[in-house]
């Protein structure tokens, strides 16, 4: 199926001269990443190899609640001044869409602010430390955790 | 010094680790540390809340990752109860990042599973990783404290394999 853009969407393309661009599907919150077809052919022998993956889509994956997911935008956008910024007392940032909160010494402080003083609510902050991230707060990293694949011994919660 | 873990002991046998009345077995080696999870605007952990073993592993490279019926069995928190603050991949396995603090319970010196004084609060950027119960995810005996709870909080660990005793601080 082919979709047509729109002169607004053409002129975004335009503006960002071939990076990616992030497309928000805002009844799932799921995030879609929009390129041009020359770059998703390089792309494509990593997605196929990455489908054979022993991971299978999370149903939960994109449950980030929209308040955080933005706040967190706001807070990547953000990052490149913020990390000029950091002193001991600017270890951590809080943000509430596209609203920086403050600054504090611990994430505790903060979330004490933003709760307890200024009544938000915990789905629409987002608090991260002022120090360099490589992947977008939404984006998945891949850990490495050699543990032993054993049976949890705890029995299964039955909801 | 800010003392955390004092001489923690672990053990080159098999062993259990009792957590509410329930017998856990334990391999050799693994270092066996209390924590506390509590919701991320905690201010202070109330006394009541219960700490519960986790793998002190420098092998895993998140901060602290749990399966959601440990979650739920353990400490009565429900991972809907925490906000998602995205995905991640643990060996190939997709899982969501929730807010949560974990608290590391101080040990009494030389006795792992004796307590003291208030537990330290550990900021943890990416907050903790829950291996849902509802899909075939093989998730750790153990919830696993990794090296990057060690290296974002900027703490000192010291292990001594001669001893067999685990000290952690922060400075």
């Amino acid at each position: 199926m082919d979709f047509y853009l729109t002169d607004e969407q053409h002129r975004l393309v335009e503006t960002e001269a071939g990076r990616p661009i992030h497309v928000i599907d805002p009844a799932t919150d799921r995030t879609y990443v929009f390129i041009a077809q020359e770059q998703f052919e390089r792309l494509r022998p990593l997605l196929s190899a990455g489908s054979q993956a022993s991971h299978s889509p999370s149903k939960l994956a994109g449950a980030i609640p929209h308040g955080i997911r933005r706040s967190q935008e706001a807070y990547w956008r953000d990052l490149p001044e913020l990390l000029s910024l950091k002193s001991p007392e600017y270890r951590w940032v809080a943000y509430r869409g596209d609203d920086r909160v403050g600054f504090g010494r611990t994430s505790a402080e903060l979330y004490a602010q933003c709760v307890h003083q200024r009544g938000f609510k915990k789905d629409e902050i987002y608090i991260d430390r002022v120090e360099p991230r490589v992947l977008p707060p939404w984006e998945a990293e891949e850990i490495d955790s050699p543990f032993d694949h054993g049976e949890v011994s705890v029995p299964r919660h039955s909801s | 010094m800010n003392k955390i873990l004092d001489q923690l002991p672990y053990s080159n046998e098999r062993g259990l680790v009792l957590v509410q009345g329930q017998s856990i077995p334990v391999m050799a080696h693994p270092i066996i540390v209390w924590v506390a999870i509590s919701v991320k605007d905690t201010i202070r952990l109330p006394e009541s809340v219960s700490c519960i073993p986790a793998i002190l592993d420098t092998g895993n490279t998140f901060g602290f990752s749990i399966a959601e019926s440990q979650l739920i069995e353990w400490t009565g928190l429900r991972a809907d109860s925490l906000e998602v603050l995205g995905p991640m991949l643990i060996n190939r396995q997709e899982l969501n990042r929730h807010a949560a603090d974990v608290w590391l319970c101080r040990n009494q010196r030389g006795k792992r599973d004796v307590f003291q004084d208030e537990p330290f609060r550990l900021e943890l950027r990416d907050g903790i990783a829950i291996y849902p119960s509802d899909r075939p995810i093989a998730s750790p005996r153990l919830p696993l404290l990794g090296l990057r709870a060690i290296d974002e909080n900027g703490l000192r660990c010291t292990i001594n394999g001669k001893n067999r005793r685990v000290s952690l601080s922060a400075s």
